[in-house]
């Protein structure tokens, strides 16, 4: 039995050593792996930063991803992403990132003083920040101009504007030619909160409804969530019944998907938002459409070019940065007219669309 | 036969040695097994998801793990990544493990950390313009109190209703995430930005451990360049503390031996004349104001320095830490060790995704791989493969659920086969050593 004991030791003292030794010639390789990945990219490499909702999404992020990919196959350099897996991440995250590329791109509000911090300490590489700028610790309430960063921002109220003129339109159409109206003349949005990304869109739907049907009412209410389905159900099947709402325009995210649901099982019309939502079911008549993935390639084609900015154009609908997405089948012929016709007004500036619900 | 029972109380520095080398042994060995039998696993499962021939599946695993260690402890910079990532971890590993040494399983981790958390940051916030001196420890204490009130909820329907702790720690998980996310996006949302606060004035902020040493020792033995990359903070050295509190507690006081009794049978416990409940509430607020530590130094010592209405329900340290306690066998180095490894492990997710294009999720599986090796403990079943001499393990430093089972089994084949003197002193040091995971006085007396 004592032998045996002995043995046993030298045996884990063995393995110990094993392992002390392994963790040991990890280190010394280092400057091979390094020195080998450096030779490689033709382009500048930029990494992006998803938000915790990874790439595939079917939103925000997925979208950044495929902007990155085209630039990726475009300007050949390797990819390289990282999916944010908890909040407490952001700032390592971009770090890393920082360290090792030219560029890298974030996605999302919740970086906004990350993203300050990680490009103070890296003032020599590039920073995007897609749908808000970097933001002081000490005042939250303006951008902080950094030479490095870019933000990405975008015009949503002319995408909100394009789907208030869709259903303005058939509104006014009438119960003829749009067989689900309720025949209220009403009109609803469910925002995710009062932020200024989401009243964007919701003021231009109210304006260019109004615009195209003086009559049409608007009824908008706030979900104060982008995540929770069933909220945002709720709030839409009560604007569907309580105020007759043929229209659901979902500004939610995650969230607003239940509003889809809901314009879907009461049987009336629904207006997605960010992407082009037509997937999700059949009430679904279009989608009020940010180009985060134009966006995003758009930096990275301006950095591989040598002209990286940090005051980037604004997206809009001059430079395909917002849009509408497909129409249904529901949507008659004529309001496709008209709709080019708002696009014209708002490309030429004749049509000025507030920025606040009004 | 008899003669191992005279060998083992003799103490010379050599024997004393193989003694501890044999504790080691024994306490290591399920632990680690978990973890080889995990990354084994892990590696096919890389290999099966990865594109290619099998020569580079083969290579697409073995840089993952390479990357995986390099990720987390290749360079300084990682080391202290994972040392931030690690402090947390401790903190609420050891709020697990208190528990669970009084025999609850404290799945509640998270949501005292999200009320710790919580409670600091509106101290932090309404009362920014206080020196830190004052504020720090008040915001540390005020985390504390709010984990232990919420711990010893539990602890208190435990006692008095008997609810089931698991159930009621989940459901107050719960409460404790939209609670504390309905205050960062009602009164304590920053102007202009949504779902997140203001960050903490400087003077509510833990300094990193670099630039402590930059501004005290740095001045005469040099300074640390670049100190901003080194992210660790002195919640590290917190933790420490923390750590020695919790070994104090559980192997030195009567309180611990309590715990522990409790743990094994609560029935025997009270007919003891330990008082059952008082216990389980104490042991759930100790467990609840390590875990608000946790909370409030992850805020305090980490940047952005604010909280995120979203980050409660999505921050998985708290369900971490139950992996840390459990693979640490609820003990101190155990605790700090497994820490490591899982901090380790989450830090090299993003360098995996960026070096080898691995998605990070393999972390997870990493972990879910480690639980589910320690849950089904493999060793009993492996060894019967083993030559005979592998085939003797102990657990000493171990304090399991069932650990009097195992001992008395063992006694009694020991008994069996040497002279009847040997039991009765054979089973008071075997309790001893239990108890106190140190060589005990009884032994030295004997020389």
């Amino acid at each position: 039995m004592r032998r045996s004991g002995k043995l046993s030791l030298l045996v884990s003292l063995f393995v110990l050593c094993g392992v002390l030794l392994t963790a040991c010639g990890g280190g010394s390789t280092t400057g091979t792996t390094s020195g080998g990945s450096s030779s490689t990219p033709a382009g500048k490499t930029v990494t992006l930063v998803t938000d915790i909702g990874g790439i595939n999404d079917q939103s925000f992020n997925q979208s950044a991803y495929t902007g990155y990919q085209k630039a990726m196959s475009q300007y050949n350099f390797k990819r390289s992403v990282i999916e944010t897996q908890s909040e407490s991440d952001y700032v390592s995250n971009l770090t890393r990132a920082a360290q090792s590329s030219d560029m890298v791109v974030g996605v999302g509000f919740l970086m906004a003083s990350a993203m300050d911090q990680v490009a103070r300490a890296y003032p020599t590489k590039y920073f995007a920040l897609v749908d808000s700028c970097p933001t002081d610790p000490k005042d939250t309430n303006k951008c902080d101009n950094l030479s490095n960063v870019a933000p990405l921002s975008y015009k949503e109220q002319q995408a909100g504007c394009l789907a208030g003129v869709v259903a303005g339109k058939m509104e006014s159409l009438g119960k003829a030619r749009v067989s689900k109206l309720q025949g209220n003349n009403t009109i609803s949005a469910v925002g995710g909160m009062e932020i200024p990304a989401v009243v964007h869109y919701i003021a231009g739907y109210q304006y260019c409804a109004r615009q195209v049907d003086p009559s049409v009412s608007v009824k908008i209410n706030y979900s104060n969530n982008f995540q929770d389905t069933a909220k945002c159900q709720d709030i839409a099947n009560n604007q569907i019944t309580q105020s007759k709402s043929d229209f659901v325009f979902q500004v939610a995210g995650g969230c607003g998907v239940g509003a889809l649901q809901a314009a879907q099982a009461k049987g009336v019309y629904s207006i997605g938002v960010d992407s082009d939502q037509a997937h999700v079911n059949s009430s679904v008549v279009t989608s009020a459409v940010k180009r985060v993935d134009t966006s995003v390639y758009d930096i990275i084609k301006a950095l591989q070019g040598g002209k990286f900015t940090a005051k980037p154009p604004v997206f809009d609908l001059s430079n395909d940065g917002v849009g509408l997405g497909s129409f249904s089948s529901a949507v008659p012929a004529e309001v496709q007219p008209v709709v080019n016709e708002y696009v014209k007004k708002i490309k030429d500036g004749s049509l000025n669309i507030p920025e606040t619900v009004q | 036969m008899a003669m191992p029972t005279v060998q083992r109380r003799t103490s010379t520095p050599a024997s004393r040695l193989t003694r501890w080398m044999h504790t080691l042994k024994s306490s290591l060995g399920r632990p680690l097994i978990a973890v080889l039998v995990a990354f084994i696993l892990g590696m096919i499962i890389v290999m099966i998801a990865s594109p290619g021939a099998l020569g580079d599946r083969f290579n697409t695993a073995v840089s993952a793990y390479y990357n995986l260690v390099m990720g987390s402890f290749g360079n300084i910079q990682s080391i202290s990544y994972t040392l931030a990532k690690t402090t947390p971890l401790i903190f609420t590993g050891l709020a697990v493990a208190l528990a669970y040494r009084a025999g609850l399983f404290n799945i509640g981790a998270a949501g005292q950390l999200a009320v710790g958390a919580m409670v600091a940051g509106i101290i932090g916030l309404k009362l920014g313009s206080l020196p830190g001196v004052i504020l720090v420890p008040m915001m540390l204490v005020a985390s504390m109190l709010a984990g232990a009130f919420w711990g010893s909820i539990v602890g208190i329907l435990k006692a008095w209703r008997g609810a089931h702790e698991v159930v009621t720690s989940i459901m107050l998980n719960w409460i404790a995430f939209y609670v504390c996310a309905a205050l960062v996006e009602g009164p304590f949302q920053a102007p202009g930005l949504s779902q997140q606060t203001t960050p903490l004035s400087a003077s509510a902020t833990l300094p990193s451990l670099a630039n402590l040493y930059n501004q005290t020792l740095g001045t005469i033995f040099g300074q640390i360049p670049l100190a901003a990359q080194y992210t660790v903070d002195v919640s590290l050295l917190l933790a420490f503390v923390a750590l020695v509190v919790y070994w104090f507690l559980t192997s030195r006081t009567t309180f611990g031996y309590s715990l522990r009794v409790i743990g094994q049978n609560p029935k025997a416990a009270r007919y003891a004349g330990i008082s059952v409940k008082r216990n389980l509430v104490l042991a759930m607020a100790l467990a609840g104001a390590f875990a608000g530590l946790a909370g409030a130094t992850r805020l305090m010592g980490q940047s952005p320095y604010q909280l995120i209405s979203s980050g409660f329900s999505s921050d998985s340290t708290g369900f971490d830490a139950i992996g840390v306690a459990l693979l640490g066998r609820t003990t101190a180095i155990g605790v700090i060790l497994s820490a490591l490894l899982f901090g380790g492990l989450q830090q090299a997710g993003p360098f995996l995704q960026l070096n080898v294009g691995v998605p990070g999720d393999l972390i997870y599986i990493l972990q879910a791989l480690v639980l589910f090796a320690v849950a089904v403990e493999y060793v009993p079943s492996f060894q019967r493969f083993l030559p005979p001499f592998m085939r003797r393990t102990k657990p000493v430093l171990a304090p399991p659920l069932v650990p009097n089972l195992i001992k008395s089994e063992a006694l009694l084949e020991h008994a069996s086969g040497s002279s009847t003197a040997g039991p009765p002193e054979a089973t008071l040091t075997d309790n001893s050593v239990g108890a106190t995971d140190a060589p005990t006085p009884a032994t030295s007396q004997e020389d």
